[in-house]
Parts: structure tokens; sequence; C-alpha cells
């Protein structure tokens, strides 16, 4: 076989692939999106936008991966190079971290929901401690904030694995002579950190990022465990269009909604922590 | 089942309508004494589902529910709790009983046997199994047994108590619409989320939301149902 | 001021011992060479020296002050790493320089020292590059390079030569040699290339198996190995050894020939020569000759006395080829005795 034309042929079925179970489904719902039974049209954007509950859920969208990828960050960061300096049980302890990966998202957010409603365990506790007089509702309509900070923490909870993994196999790659090269040349734990591991492991940090983000703006599940209504996110939404509402033009703009903003924020990391040519490891 | 407290109990009972009226002075009164009892309510309750459960928890002591939904609660403490019939308002006791209506398609392929499937569900005795087993009341006259479960027989007494009173206001189930009940439902939802939960302005709000109902009751020409007047096509919002 | 005391360091990796109660004094402005085959010990050394490895036991001192508790970046060091260690995301302006930004240098004086070093490294034409667009001589000329922009009291240098051709290494090692003479850097400088050693050093520490055979200066540990072991490692073609008995005052029978050497009680010693010091004569030790080499202005003549192998280089003029048997004779006071027991030199 002709060694120009082989990768090809060994890229066609991931190709094929991708063409049957995403561009054609993806053309699907942009046709779904754009048009009715007249034709072209930006009606289904104009609804969605005009929906009060919109505004409130694109921001609250934005808001939660905000909040919750930066912290996410700096703890996978952190727990990635513990893990990769411990001399023994790093495997367990990596077992250890990584266990909220291996359950689904609604089951995180139950798990949750558990701690902190009205007859769960942080409510148990304080009452117990008397912190508090009798147990209280932390997550209804009227304090969004804590529901907000509750769906924060089971999302980092759940989530930080993900990127705990990707990097400490990126940390993993690095060299350790880099970071004793540093040392010896003057730098202080903190300039290692900033001048020589975090560069060196941008290509693994972009990856996670890029994933994470991701997955930011899909937050559902857990979403709805912990906040049921009183906080609409951009995927709610799409669910409620699709099966509530039985609108899928509706539902069809908003998940390009979605896509738009993973495509700009993928780009943003492609860009920022892009590697120069001859630079890589 | 907010919507069906909206559309069933609460605009009936302050409107006598449900569609025509959802914009109307009587509807503002309505939302506002709705806004003003709300305080009294669980917070979490805009999360809670079957309200069996947070009647059992205790986390409520009055609650508003489907029979259906409420039986677990009376057949495990049917000492500790009771039923009642709903409230009335202004313009009389709204409430929402069930009609069913059973229809057969021109074109199935057995008309008999359906005929027979249908002769058979309208049996009391399997009405009476179903309302045993589900909850859900007969819908054709049957005279209740005396060894029904306490949940049949605690809010039996106060649906009888409730259809019978001189000020009772029957609503029907909205029909018509087809595809979009659901949004249908979303309008009265989301005005309560708007009045209620984010102390939207009412009038603001019942203005906005009624453009929404008005295009679906427009796109579907649903004719009104009780206890709106019956209309000529498309029930109108005014 | 940086002299270098290493005070019985020992280091073991968990059940391996790597290295066996170093003691080692490398005055201020020295240029050291630690020379020993692969594995025994000298990078360990070096990175315990520089902090990046903690001894087992011991100390180390830099220049008066106990450092062997401090970090790296508190010991005055600079170093060139054996596998370069040149930072992948930095340009090799910015790996020069990099010793200088965290010291905090004034820009202006980065850019001079970077460019004057570069100069000397010859690689002012790679300044712009990715250490991954460079060879692998070019980048260990880059770490080496950042070593010396630190201009610091101590400097440690692992193998920074191995990867230059013969050329390019004659004149980098002139290079390093006049940079570091002229400003007033200790050295210490790994290699296990012996006529780097002999060029560079002002004195030579050949290590076997962990421990420092040897400490002198290069011609020193030439002409006087300590040990059996700096005697075979150190000169190309290595010293030749035979059996010799004792005979009883100071003489000693070498395949039917006699030596005078030291009066001890030992039946046996080791009898050394190194092969230039043999010459072709009359009478001598009998050897079978086996294999002949022209080394251009000498012979290298491989042959058999006695059972053991034998090298000799002599002068091209004479006409020896194999399956000759001819008579060698060894410059008396060239001759070397060792302890078979100890492998140590005997006086
Ligand atoms: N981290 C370590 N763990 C276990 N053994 C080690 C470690 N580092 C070095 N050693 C062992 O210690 C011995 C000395 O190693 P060292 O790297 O000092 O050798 P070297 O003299 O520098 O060799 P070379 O000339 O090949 O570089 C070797 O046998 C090596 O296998
Ligand atoms: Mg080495």
């Amino acid at each position: 076989m002709d060694n120009r034309t082989l990768p090809y042929l060994l890229l066609l079925p991931a190709t094929l692939f991708l063409c049957v179970f995403f561009l054609y489904p993806f053309a699907l719902v942009a046709w779904q999106a754009f048009t009715n039974e007249a034709g072209f049209t930006l009606e289904h954007f104009r609804t969605m936008a005009d929906h009060w509950k919109f505004p409130i859920a694109f921001w609250n969208t934005m808001l939660l991966a905000l909040a919750v990828v930066p912290v996410q960050v700096v703890l996978s960061i952190t727990m990635a190079m513990m893990v990769t300096r411990m001399q023994r049980g790093r495997d367990i302890m990596l077992y250890i971290w990584t266990i909220p990966l291996g359950i689904s998202d609604l089951a995180a957010g139950i798990i949750w929901l558990a701690i902190f409603e009205q007859t769960g365990f942080l409510n148990s506790m304080l009452y117990g401690l008397g912190v508090i007089e009798q147990p209280t509702n932390f997550l209804s309509y009227q304090n969004t904030w804590v529901i907000f900070i509750a769906i924060a923490l089971a999302e980092i909870w759940r989530a930080t694995a993900i990127m705990l993994v990707i990097l400490v196999a990126g940390l993993g790659l690095i060299p350790k002579e880099y970071d004793e090269a540093a040392e010896v040349f003057g730098a202080s734990r903190w300039q290692r950190l900033w001048k020589v591991t975090l560069p060196l492991l941008r290509p693994s940090l972009q990856t996670a990022l890029i994933l994470r983000v991701i997955l930011a703006f899909e937050v559902f599940a857990v979403v709805a465990a912990l906040g049921g209504t009183s906080l609409p996110v951009l995927m709610g939404e799409t669910y409620n269009y699709q099966f509530e509402l039985q609108d899928g033009h509706v539902a069809a703009a908003l998940a390009l909604v979605i896509l738009a903003i993973s495509i700009a924020f993928t780009l943003f990391f492609l860009r920022v922590l892009r590697v120069p040519k001859g630079a890589q490891i | 089942m907010k919507h069906r407290f909206f559309q069933g109990y609460l605009y009936p009972s302050y409107t006598n309508s449900v569609v025509t009226k959802f914009n109307s002075p009587e509807a503002v009164v309505a939302w506002e004494k709705f806004r003003e009892l709300w305080q009294y309510t669980n917070p979490g309750s805009t999360n809670f589902s079957f309200m069996q459960e947070q009647l059992l928890s205790e986390d409520v002591w009055v609650a508003f529910d489907h029979t259906a939904r409420l039986a677990e609660a009376f057949n495990q403490r049917p000492d500790d709790f009771i039923a009642f019939p709903a409230p009335s308002g202004p313009t009389g006791r709204g409430f929402m009983p069930v009609i069913a209506g059973i229809a057969i398609p021109r074109t199935a392929p057995d008309m008999d046997g359906s005929k027979e499937l249908i002769a058979y569900m309208m049996k009391p005795e399997t009405q009476l199994a179903t309302l045993r087993a589900t909850s859900f009341f007969p819908v054709v006259d049957v005279d209740l047994p005396d060894d029904m479960p306490p949940a049949v027989q605690i809010s039996g007494a106060a649906i009888a108590k409730m259809s019978g009173s001189a000020d009772a206001n029957p609503g029907l189930l909205p029909s018509g619409l087809g595809d979009e009940g659901g949004k249908f439902n979303q309008v009265y939802v989301d005005t309560f989320e708007r009045i209620v939960l984010a102390g939207h302005d009412i009038e603001a709000v019942l203005e906005d939301q009624a453009g929404t109902l008005r295009r679906i009751m427009e796109e579907t020409g649903a004719p009104c149902w009780a206890p709106d007047l019956p209309s000529e096509g498309a029930c109108p919002v005014d | 001021m940086a002299e270098i005391q290493i005070r019985n360091v020992a280091k073991t990796f968990g059940t391996y011992q790597a290295l066996h109660s170093i003691d080692l004094t490398i005055a201020d402005q020295e240029f050291m060479v630690l020379l020993g085959a692969s594995g025994c010990g000298k990078t360990t050394l070096l990175r315990i020296i520089a902090g990046l490895e903690t001894p087992s036991v011991g100390e180390v001192w830099i220049g008066g002050r106990r450092v062997d508790h401090l970090p790296p970046r508190e010991r005055g060091i600079a170093m060139v790493f054996q596998n370069y260690a040149v930072f992948p995301h930095l340009t090799v302006f910015e790996n020069v320089a990099f010793g200088l930004r965290m010291a905090k240098l004034d820009d202006r004086l980065v850019r001079e020292r970077v460019e004057r070093t570069a100069g000397l490294m010859h690689i002012e034409a790679l300044l712009q590059r990715y250490s991954g667009q460079l060879s692998g001589g070019q980048r260990q000329r880059v770490a080496v390079a950042r070593a010396l922009a630190m201009e610091p009291d101590v400097i440690l240098m692992d193998e920074p030569l191995s990867n230059l051709d013969a050329l390019l290494r004659l004149e980098m090692r002139a290079e390093l040699k006049g940079v570091l003479e002229a400003s007033n850097t200790t050295t210490i400088y790994v290699t296990h290339d012996q006529v780097e050693a002999m060029s560079l050093a002002d004195r030579i520490s050949v290590m076997h198996q962990g421990r420092i055979v040897q400490a002198a200066e290069p011609v020193e540990v030439y002409r006087n190995p300590a040990a059996h072991f700096v005697g075979s490692f150190i000169g190309n073609p290595p010293m030749n050894f035979i059996t010799a008995r004792n005979q009883g005052d100071g003489k000693w029978q070498v395949a039917g020939q006699q030596f005078t050497g030291p009066s001890v009680a030992s039946e046996t010693l080791e009898f050394a020569i190194r092969p230039e010091d043999l010459s072709l004569a009359e009478t001598g030790l009998q050897a079978n000759v086996r294999v002949v080499e022209p080394l251009g202005a000498h012979i290298l003549v491989t042959c058999d006395v006695e059972g053991s192998l034998f090298r000799a280089v002599i002068d091209s003029n004479s006409r020896v080829k194999a399956g000759d048997v001819l008579h060698i004779a060894p410059e008396p006071d060239r001759i070397r005795w060792f302890d078979p027991e100890t492998t140590l030199a005997v006086a």
C-alpha cells in the first residue's frame, strides 16, 4: 500500500463514524433551529431569547462554570502534584480521589441533596451541635446562592477527578530534571511552579480545561437534583423545551447556543495555552 | 401539580375563568391573595412532587395534591390526616373533576374488541379495582363499598362534600391543545414563578404571559372549556 | 572563596550502596575532575553536592558553610546536567538567562551576559530557537552556557562535552578551561574520558564502585596509580600486570626474570608496567607476539608473557610481526607493585 494514502485510509472509519453520528445529527439540529414550516427563520432563537428565564439560565450557566472551573484547576493541579510526589500509596490515593468519577452526575446530585436538604446530614449535624434551633431548608428558592454553592460543591466534588487524571498523566510526562535544573538555578517552589511546571503542563492543562469547561456548560442533572426549577441553566431549559413543552425547534436553538459557547471556549483555550512549535517536551 | 391548582382552583374561584380572564383585575386579586398566602408555605415546596412524602415526613401539615398522590399518607396514618374540600373564592369553589371520554378511532382494526374493552373498563367492578389500587376515583356512578382503603374513604368523603357544595364551580381539564399542553401549563407555572417566587409586578407579568397564552390558543384553535363560556373558534384571551 | 569539603559522605538507594564514605576536599578555584567507569557514582556525588540528593550520612561544606541541609539555590552553585535539562518551553536565550532572571538581574545585564556566554559556546545563532529544534551537541552547549552565565562560585558539570564531535570537543575543552581559569570558580567536572580529564584537571579523583580510590594531580595519577584499578582504568592502552614471586631480600621473580622490588613478606605481588615503558632488548621478559597494530609513530604490540596479556608501545622502526618471540625490558624506575589482596600500591 502506498504510504501516502495509508493514513487517510486509517482515518476513514473514524471519519465516517463522526459524519454519521455527529455531523448528521448536528445538521438536523441546526436545521430544526433555523427553520419552520415557512423556511428559514430566526423565530426560534427569538422565542428562546424572549423567554424570561433565558438570561437567568445563561448567566447561571456561565457563573457556575466561572465559579467551578478555576477552583477545579487549582485543586486538580495541587492534588496532581501531591500524588506525583508521593513515594508510596500513590495508586491507592489516586483511586480514592477518582471514586466520584464512577458516579453518575444525577447520583452525585442526589448524594449532595441528602446532605443539604431539610432532613439531610448538614441539618442533623448543625442541629446536633446546637448551631441551629430547628432544621432549616437551605435549598429554597429564597436563597438561590445557597443552591448555587451546593451545586458548585457537588460539581467540584464530582468532576475534579477528570482533570486530576489528565494532569497526573501530564505531570508524569515531564522529566524531573527540569524541576531540578530550575531549583539549582535559583527558582523557589512557587517560581518553579509558574515558570517550569505549569508551562510544561500546558498541553495537558489545555485538554483538561477544554473537557471540563464543555462539561460545565452541559451541567444538568446535578442542578436538577439540587435546584429543581429554582436555578435554571441552559441545559435544563433545553430539556424543558424538548420534553415538557414539546418544542424541538427552541430546544435545538438552545443546543446550538450551548455548542457555540463550548466552541468559543475551546478556541480560547487552544489559543491561550498554545505551545509553540519546537517547544514541546 | 401547581399548574392544575392555578387552572382548576385559583382562577375559577377568583375569575370564573381559566383562559379568557387570564389577565384581568380579578386575576390580579387572585395572584395578590396567593402571594400573600405563599409566605406560609414551606419554601422547599417548589421542588415537592408527591405530597404524601412531605406529609409523612411532616415537612408540611397542609397540602394540596391529586388524591392518588396523597393516598399513602392516609393509608399509613389514617388517624393523623384529614381530607377537606378545596376552599372557595369570590366566584365559587373551583375544582377540577376528571371527566373521562373514551373513543375508538374510525380506522381501528378490531372495532368489536375495542368496544368490549371499553365495556369492561366501565364496569363498576373494574372501576372499583382501579380505585383500590391507585386512588383514581370512578368515572361512572358506583356505590363505594365499606371495605375501601382508608385513603379512598377519607378523600372520597371530602370529594363528595366538595362536589355537593352549593357554590361548587367545577372546571374541566384543558382540552384541544394537542402538543401544546406542556406550553399551556408552562404559562401558569411561569406566571407563578415570576409573580410569587421572583416577586415581579403582577400586572406586567400577566400582560406578558397573556400574550404567550393567546398565541397558544390561536395556534391550536382550542375552544373554551368550563368554567369559561363556550367560544366560536379559539378561546379568546382578554 | 569556595572550598568544597565532602566529609564521610555515603549514599544508599534502598539496599544498594551507591557511595561509600567519601572524603574529599576541593580547594578554592581548583578544577577537580571526577573520573570513573559508568555507574560508579559520579553523578550521585555531584547531585549530593548540588543538593538534589541528600546524603545518607556525612556532611557537605561549601565556602566554610555546612550546606547539606540547604536547598540547591542557597548553595551558590550552577550545574550542567548529564541529560542537559534544557527547558523545552523557553528559547535558548531564555534558557541561558534563566538563572540570571531568578536572581533578578537588570535586563541589560542579562542580555550582555547571555550574549557573552553564547559567544563562548558558539550558540549565538541559536538564541531564538527552542530546544526541540537543537541537536544533542547544541543542547549540551546551551546547558553549559546556562551554567557559565551564572558566574557562580562553584560549577558542577556532568559530562558536559560528551555529545560533541572530536574536533568541537577539543575546541570547547580549551575554551572552558580558559573561561574557568579566568574566573574564580571552583569546578567539579565529571567525565569518563581520561584524555579530557588529563588535559583539564588540576586534580583527578578516580572513582570506583562508590569509592574514591585516588585523588591527585593528573601526572601522579598516571605515573603512580594508588591501586590496581587506577592503573588499569587510566592510560590507553592500560597498564600491564603480571604476578611476581617473592625471592626474599626485595628480589622478585617475574616470568623467569629477577627484579628489585619492595621488601615485604607476602608470597606474591603484582608487577605493573605501562606499555610505553617497555622496550625491545636482548634480555628481558620473553613475549610471544599475537597482534601488531601500527599507531603512526609507534606500534602497539599485544603479546603473551607467561600466560598474561602484555601490551607494549615500541618504536615503529622495529620490524615485529605476529608469531615472533621477543624480549621486552621494563624501565626499572617505572615499575610499580600492587598487593594482590588489597589491590593497593606497595612502595
Ligand atoms: N535514584 C536511584 N535509585 C537507585 N539506584 C540509583 C539511583 N541513582 C543512581 N543509582 C545507582 O547508583 C549507581 C551510581 O549511579 P550514578 O548515576 O552516580 O553513576 P555515574 O557514575 O554517574 O554513571 P554514568 O557515567 O553512567 O553517568 C548506579 O549503579 C545507579 O544504578
Ligand atoms: Mg552520570
